[in-house]
């Protein structure tokens, strides 16, 4: 075999030739909890090339011909893009094929949707074209959550694997400690006992030490009755979070309307007769089984259970010292009469009574109250 | 009438503005005809050949062992692989034939046409000594085998190690015809201080010999050529590029050489014409460079207009190169960001990287353009310093290392 008809303009005159394009896919994937989605581009040329897309052979790929290829097009696009999550197959399919003219030529657009397990390291393998070119090259985008990362396939690099779901340790903290701020914030009933526990506090000091300013009483008390209601609901919430102790959530629901209600009543009619912070810790203890329900809805990741439900409550503590921090000052500004402060806790007593009393009869009979209103 | 950069101006100006909306989008065709990609020769024929090879595809055989008759065909495989990759240029060629190549078992010895096939696709894919090393390889199973010092003595040449370029020339002189030993020589001289020789000798080959094929006229019109233009000879390079190209209009070589000559010499309108029976997008990223600045030059907004989509088809090609971070095209980015982007630190560093692996005078002289163009004095002090040693001869150089005022 004379090799220098074929080798030779190659070695006389240099090499200079990267006219043609070179052979390139393009993956991009999303994984968003379970699901996954994203799409896959693989050039005409290159599918021409894999499973032979001009039928007629005129030298020209028709939008009927790649059509008509649609399903072989998918299943080869499939047996050679494996992803997997824990190492169970991720189950995927292909949307409708489109078309994105590229810079290296006219791609077919495979859009890719999915469901892989919640949890467990991802692999993406890729086997695309490379046995028929040593030279094809798998660009793959991968979003996961937040975090982007970019990968080349080649024939050497088949395989990645995902780093695991692992937000750094801080950012981790982060999203618990937000998790337990907004919960305290968004629940209203436990910003109401908390309005219910201080309010007699405040406005139930004398006259005489409202016009001396005289505070260090009502501190001590909401100090006393804060670290009580903290303490109590951070006991259940670890009993219940790590499953220790459990109550039906029906009943924990409607215990603390209950104490809503409850501590309600007690601003117009002293029912607790100055034993505050005792009783902020007996529903303390209700509120923290209403608090572990909400972390168990967030599935914390077993290896990061504790610093999870640490950050969780912290977060629930300082959403509570936030309110703290806005309702006495408040209260305080509505200064020494006593007309205004009987007025004010005849107001409030009745509204969180009353709204205790609804959530009871929502939560515990299971009537739609507040849907009328 | 507007002034030509007035309209230059505007051209760049609203191609810029509205490059962002050129950013592709998936979409779906109204008609079933619609042409979806018009098939290169390339990729039909080496779709052919791949339907060819599954049709004949021996299912019963064990990968890890061939026996002769399946290593032969195995050879013929890659042979015609390469054949297609040699004669079109297609990339994928070159890759599908590596893939037969890689197929070859890994306890069975490869022969001297595996060794040079994948000597020829390193060396494509700019891996020299991984190339070279195939080639020893070769040369042991086949002594006398005149391909292998043939791709010897070019990739030594490609990357300046001239006094092995020569033994292999010296050695070819025996196993093949004069035109091609004389010319292998020829080109080593003429880069070690004897160029004018080297040309005498090319020319008397030309004037004297009756027996030359087209190849050979090819090869030693552009030798001529490339020896010429290095002694100032502009008019005589010129003449022989032509020649050349008459003979090989659509080497890549030949047609990226002499249009960048034609350039130099502000010939604009000759560079387009020589471009236009190619189709755009099969020029390599070099042609489209020099092609869009001799596009930009022109008083025709229509080429203007070319020039900048030119641009920015460059621009999208080379950030799609650069995620693929191998086979990096340095010398074809250093040419854009030095003359088309204008970014002379881009250019710096990829023509030095370039260098770093290749040293044609091309090579030499983009690296010299690209420090002149960073003021980088020490740059050019190492080069004048190589070029000196080497005794490379090349006016264009003289002229870089003059106007910047090198000395050693």
């Amino acid at each position: 075999m004379n090799l220098r008809a074929y080798l030779l303009a190659a070695l006389i005159m240099p090499i200079q030739c990267f006219g043609h394009s070179l052979s390139d896919s393009y993956l991009e994937l999303n994984f968003n909890d379970q699901d996954v989605s994203g799409h896959l581009q693989i050039a005409i040329q290159d599918l021409e090339l894999a499973i032979g897309l001009d039928s007629n052979a005129d030298a020209q790929v028709s939008w009927r011909e790649l059509q008509s290829k649609e399903e072989k097009l998918h299943a080869y696009a499939k047996s050679n893009l494996l992803l997997k999550r824990a190492d169970i197959a991720c189950t995927y399919n292909f949307g409708t094929t489109m078309l994105n003219d590229l810079n290296a030529g006219m791609f077919a657009y495979l859009p890719i949707t999915g469901q892989c397990a919640s949890t467990g390291v991802t692999t993406v393998q890729y086997d695309l074209l490379f046995n028929i070119d040593a030279s094809h090259r798998g660009i793959a985008t991968v979003y996961e959550g937040d975090r982007l990362h970019s990968y080349l396939f080649s024939p050497q690099q088949r395989s990645v694997t995902l780093a695991q779901r692992s937000a750094s340790l801080f950012s981790h903290i982060k999203n618990f400690v937000v998790e337990g701020i907004w919960h305290i914030w968004i629940g209203l009933d436990h910003i109401l006992f908390l309005v219910a526990l201080l309010l007699p506090i405040v406005l139930g000091r004398k006259e005489t030490q409202s016009l001396n300013r005289d505070y260090s009483g009502m501190l001590t008390e909401i100090l006393k009755v804060v670290t009580a209601f903290t303490a109590a609901h951070s006991i259940t919430l670890i009993l219940a979070s790590l499953n220790i102790v459990s109550l039906p959530s029906r009943l924990v629901e409607s215990l603390i309307a209950l104490s809503v209600a409850i501590s309600g009543l007690n601003i117009i009619v002293p029912l607790f007769r100055g034993r505050h912070w005792q009783i902020a810790f007996g529903f303390g203890l209700i509120h923290g089984f209403g608090f572990a329900g909400v972390l168990s809805d967030l599935s914390l990741p077993a290896a990061q259970y504790i610093s999870g439900l640490i950050s969780f409550n912290i977060g629930v503590e300082l959403g509570q010292l936030l309110i703290v921090l806005v309702l006495v000052p408040l209260l305080l500004a509505l200064g020494a009469p006593k007309s205004i402060r009987l007025a004010t806790r005849a107001f409030a007593g009745v509204s969180i009574t009353v709204f205790g009393a609804i959530w009871v009869a929502e939560r515990y009979w299971g009537l739609s109250i507040t849907a009328f209103v | 009438m507007l002034p030509i950069r007035l309209v230059k101006f505007f051209t760049t100006f609203s191609i810029s503005m509205l490059s962002p909306l050129l950013t592709a989008q998936p979409f779906v065709p109204t008609s079933e005809d619609f042409v979806v990609e018009t098939l290169s020769s390339s990729i039909v024929t080496l779709s052919q050949e791949l339907a060819h090879n599954r049709a004949n595809a021996d299912s019963s055989r064990d990968a890890n062992r061939l026996n002769q008759t399946q290593l032969a065909s195995l050879e013929q495989q890659a042979l015609a692989a390469y054949r297609i990759a040699a004669n079109t240029q297609e990339q994928r060629a070159y890759g599908h034939t590596l893939t037969i190549l890689q197929r070859w078992p890994a306890d069975q010895e490869k022969t001297a046409t595996i060794h040079i096939l994948l000597a020829a696709v390193l060396q494509h894919e700019h891996q020299f000594s991984e190339a070279l090393s195939h080639l020893d390889a070769a040369l042991v199973e086949a002594p006398l085998n005149a391909q292998a010092w043939l791709m010897q003595a070019q990739i030594n040449l490609v990357i300046a190690n001239y006094d092995a370029a020569r033994e292999s020339c010296n050695t070819l002189s025996n196993l093949v015809q004069p035109a091609v030993s004389i010319n292998c020589l020829a080109q080593v001289d003429a880069l070690t201080g004897n160029a004018r020789r080297s040309l005498e000798l090319v020319e008397i080959l030309l004037n004297e010999n009756r027996d030359l094929s087209r190849q050979d006229y090819a090869e030693l019109f552009t030798s001529a050529a490339g020896f010429s233009q290095r002694l100032g000879q502009t008019e005589d390079a010129i003449r022989y590029y032509y020649a050349a190209w008459q003979v090989a209009p659509d080497h890549p070589y030949v047609l990226v050489n002499f249009a960048q000559l034609l350039l130099e010499q502000a010939r604009y309108e000759d560079v387009i014409t020589l471009f236009s029976p190619h189709d755009e997008q099969a020029l390599s990223d070099e042609q489209k460079i020099i092609l869009a600045r001799a596009l930009s030059m022109s008083e025709k907004t229509q080429d203007i207009e070319q020039a900048e989509l030119l641009k920015i088809n460059l621009a999208k090609s080379f950030e799609e190169a650069f995620k693929r971070q191998e086979a990096l095209p340095n010398k074809a980015y250093a040419q854009f960001t030095l003359y088309l982007s204008k970014e002379p630190a881009k250019a710096l560093s990829a023509a030095r990287a370039n260098w770093a692996l290749q040293k044609e005078p091309s090579d030499t002289l983009l690296l010299a353009l690209a420090a002149q163009a960073n003021d980088a004095q020490s740059v050019l002090s190492v080069l004048k310093r190589w070029v000196d040693s080497q005794r490379t001869e090349d006016v264009r150089l003289d002229q870089v290392f003059a106007r910047s005022e090198v000395v050693q």
